[in-house]
């Protein structure tokens, strides 16, 4: 039997099927940086307007909450202008990209392997600006945090939402690259083992990684049943250790350490190359494509060849967790995996929705086992100080209770508009 | 009138469209499909009612359901309501009130029943928010009122398509007996394959146990009510049988009655019934408790479904007491730690009260662990609050802001390189 977490959901078109090369687009005609959606977060440029920058120069600062890590460029062009959210403060840059191909120096780590104290690493793995899940989630802090504290380290090769292969496609092409970033995440971690979680209908990339890591006992190999949302921090530790869900959610207590494969493979980039995050693997529709952070999505789904006319929806993210587009010139960010489009006749329209049932289907599909109908009720009735006590900061956004909703209730809008006028703890 | 009927509809319900943040898929069964595997899942029961009683069966049904969903859109109409007559609740609240009643009620009975169904489920705010389940009620009504008409006849005998049937037909059931503290005449095998007399929907438990597993099997019920339910009045019948005859009491009070049609299509009614795991359990438990008490004391025909009725009031504040003992934790500060353990205390006060309800010590042992389980996490919270030093992070940051401008002189710096270059 195949190890999986409470609650979730199995989706069609789940399995991973056909592996996609992974294209290169280099050359997007500007890139915006733009960091006006993360609360509480500031971004310090270091370059001017008008400035020149190279592909992978520093070009400012995130700072959230007194930790900082440095933003890179991930094309050679001319800063054209800021970005300025409502109280006129920066919060992100537009590029212009010149195609002159400038590039600055990149220097790896060249000491000798043993010098490489988990210090160093984590100083690297800082400068070279690498995030996980989301601009405010340091994998530098990540290990800080986690560090002396961990028993065990998933490496995290689940996908995240069906049709997305962008993982998937990044481990297979570059398998050395990821097992190598887990190596160096095992040193800083200071763990012995790494247990590499991946569905067990994942083919040929299962068999590659079997093959790889069969003699090493650095490496264990978990198959876990293909379900969704299986690529949740908790539910990969729910899944593999059965800890309770209480405890995955709080790394400090689960001693549970999860990893994803890119930020893996971007780590072993940054020590070995020194290359900073300044790019990702997105999934565009069916293609997967290499493409600077920053790209818009419009010029990532025209290199997909794809024509706007033909689509309905284009959605950032997958089709579970992704916002569809306002407008098309929003750019990749490091956590978009995907970019789907929902083609004209596509599927069939949600019917209207109804009043609740209390059917039930909610409460026992949601991962984070809180009561989505509740909350939704609660939300609509603007109670918001319920909804804190019912859980509803707990909620991950699947859109789980949403897929199975027989009333057709958009159940995760309503609970992430609750999320948001959560009020705050005021002794905190 | 229709104008402003739609403009209170619009009032009432904000309609929210899935649009940038909802999921853009859906695999839902929808309501009325949910409707439709009930009536696929009582469709044997109904055959084998018709077999035994004949065509009077479907008079009693049709009657139900005509009144049941006149009512509603009577009721609808009134309160310049929406009617959604097309989810087919309704429908359903009518064929499972019908169920419950034996084939010789009088038909306009039936009727009653099916505008007291509505009544209760559309006045208390419509599907999704009575808090009683409409046909139980309707049913409960109707044998306080018309308790002396609710005859029970023989399989196989003649009724008459609409007119009364005489009181002269009537049997005793496997249930009167057990009532009246007797060893039923039927053999094991006839009540459970169902040549008994009895409730329409509730004579053949085979039948209504291939209904159950249909509804689990596609996943419309959960299978921990009708468990808990069943296991618990087993368990209760077994260990004080009322009347000593070896062990095949239990048996006997199982197969004969509502029990098992209560379990499997009553008690699961998705809107009066608990939906977490651990409010499900309670649920079931109680409802077996309240059966064999019920039973015992002899103040109804079956006390299977006024034990169902009175549950089901419980089931909202079992969900939210299910989900503060296994829900994530969401309290921190010292505040909310008092919050919590009051509500501790308070689980604790009901667990005990449920207890009473409840034979198997183990259970309860069970949820004593995790409720002292539950009590030690949030001690151990308590400690982690308490260790995080807040002045330390507070000049970490002072730190790390005064070494920042020394950091942006120095990306100037690489800057003008670079333009140099």
């Amino acid at each position: 039997m195949a190890l999986t977490f409470t609650g979730g959901i199995d989706l069609p078109k789940f399995a991973f099927s056909e592996l996609k090369r992974i294209k290169k687009y280099d050359d997007p005609p500007y890139t915006v940086t733009d960091f006006s959606q993360e609360r509480d977060m500031e971004f310090i440029p270091s370059v001017s307007e008008g400035d020149a920058v190279a592909r992978y120069m520093q070009t400012g600062e995130l700072v959230y909450k007194g930790d900082a890590v440095p933003v890179y460029s991930g094309v050679s062009g001319v800063v054209r202008e800021y970005l300025r959210d409502r109280n006129g403060a920066v919060c992100g840059m537009v590029t212009d990209t010149d195609g002159a191909g400038r590039q600055t120096e990149l220097h790896g780590y060249s000491g000798t392997l043993e010098e490489l104290t988990p210090e160093i690493l984590t100083d690297l793995i800082k400068r070279a600006g690498i995030t996980c899940r989301g601009a405010k989630r340091f994998a530098y802090k990540k290990i800080i945090d986690a560090n002396n504290n961990t028993e065990r380290f998933f490496l995290n090769c689940c996908e995240s939402e069906p049709g997305v292969s962008s993982r998937k496609a990044l481990l297979y092409e570059d398998t050395e690259a990821v097992l190598n970033g887990a190596k160096l995440l095992m040193r800083a971690l200071d763990v012995r083992r790494c247990e590499i979680v991946i569905e067990k209908n994942s083919g040929e990339i299962l068999q590659k990684l079997k093959s790889l890591t069969r003699r090493d006992p650095l490496f264990d190999v978990r198959r876990v049943k293909p379900k969704y949302p299986q690529d949740e921090e908790f539910s990969v530790i729910c899944a593999v250790s059965g800890v309770r869900l209480s405890d995955a959610a709080k790394p400090e207590r689960s001693k549970c350490t999860v990893f994803d494969a890119e930020t893996a493979s971007a780590v072993f980039r940054a020590v070995a190359f020194g290359i900073p995050q300044c790019e990702r693997v997105v999934t565009v529709d069916t293609e997967n494509v290499l493409c600077p952070i920053g790209t818009p999505i419009s010029d990532l789904v025209t290199f997909a060849g794809i024509t706007f006319d033909s689509a309905r929806h284009i959605i950032a993210g997958g089709i579970m967790r992704g916002r569809a587009l306002k407008s098309s010139d929003e750019p990749v960010s490091s956590e978009t995996d995907a970019v789907t489009v929902v083609y004209h006749g596509d599927g069939r329209r949600i019917p209207e929705m109804t009043e609740c049932t209390r059917c039930g289907k909610c409460v026992s599909v949601c991962p984070s086992r809180i009561m989505p109908y509740y909350l939704a009720e609660l939300s609509r009735k603007k109670k918001y100080s319920l909804c804190k006590q019912y859980g509803a900061a707990a909620c991950t956004e699947c859109g789980c209770c949403d897929y199975v909703c027989p009333s057709y209730i958009p159940v995760k809008k309503l609970i992430s508009a609750a999320k948001q006028k959560l009020p705050e703890d005021v002794s905190e | 009138m229709k104008a402003k009927a739609s403009k209170h509809f619009k009032r009432e319900i904000k309609p929210v469209k899935r649009g940038a943040h909802g999921s853009f898929l859906s695999g839902a069964v929808s309501v009325p499909g949910i409707m439709l595997h009930v009536l696929a899942a009582l469709l044997p029961v109904i055959i084998w009612a018709v077999y035994l009683f004949g065509l009077r069966v479907i008079t009693v049904i049709a009657a139900c359901v005509v009144s049941s969903v006149g009512t509603e859109a009577l009721i609808t109409l009134i309160l310049y309501k929406k009617p959604r007559i097309g989810d087919l609740t309704s429908v359903v609240s009518g064929v499972m009130l019908a169920l419950t009643l034996p084939a010789a009620v009088p038909v306009w009975a039936a009727l009653i029943g099916g505008v007291v169904a509505m009544t209760v489920k559309q006045l208390s705010g419509g599907a999704g928010k009575n808090f009683l389940n409409p046909a139980l009620a309707s049913r409960t009504v109707l044998m306080l009122i018309f308790g002396k008409m609710m005859i029970y006849t023989a399989p196989f005998t003649r009724l008459p398509l609409i007119a009364n049937v005489s009181p002269e037909l009537s049997t005793e059931t496997a249930m009167t007996a057990l009532n009246n503290g007797a060893f039923p005449r039927e053999a094991v095998f006839d009540l459970l394959s169902g040549k008994c007399a009895g409730n329409m929907g509730e004579i053949s438990s085979l039948l209504i146990l291939i209904g159950g597993i249909f509804l689990i099997s596609r996943g419309i019920i959960s299978f921990k009510i009708p468990v808990a339910f069943l296991l618990t009045v087993a368990a209760l019948t077994y260990a004080f049988p009322r009347i000593d005859i070896d062990s095949s009491y239990a048996v006997y009070s199982l197969l004969s009655g509502g029990v098992i049609f209560a379990a499997v299509f009553m008690a699961t009614d998705h809107t009066t019934s608990p939906c977490t795991t651990l409010g499900q359990v309670i649920f079931g438990i109680g409802c077996g408790g309240l059966t064999v008490i019920f039973r015992y004391s002899g103040l109804f025909y079956d006390g299977a479904y006024p034990a169902v009725l009175i549950m089901n009031e419980l089931a909202r504040p079992l969900d939210l007491l299910a989900f503060r003992i296994t829900g994530p934790k969401s309290g921190k500060t010292g505040k909310k730690q008092d919050k919590k353990e009051k509500i501790q205390t308070q689980a604790v006060a009901v667990t005990a009260e449920n207890a009473e309800i409840r034979t198997d010590a183990a259970e309860t042992a069970e949820n004593m662990e995790e409720l002292t389980e539950n009590a030690e996490e949030l001690t151990e919270n308590a400690e982690i609050t308490e260790n995080t030093d807040v002045p330390a992070e507070i000049t970490d940051d002072t730190e790390k802001r005064a070494e920042d401008p020394g950091k942006e002189t120095e990306n100037n710096e690489t800057q003008t390189e670079d333009e140099a270059k």
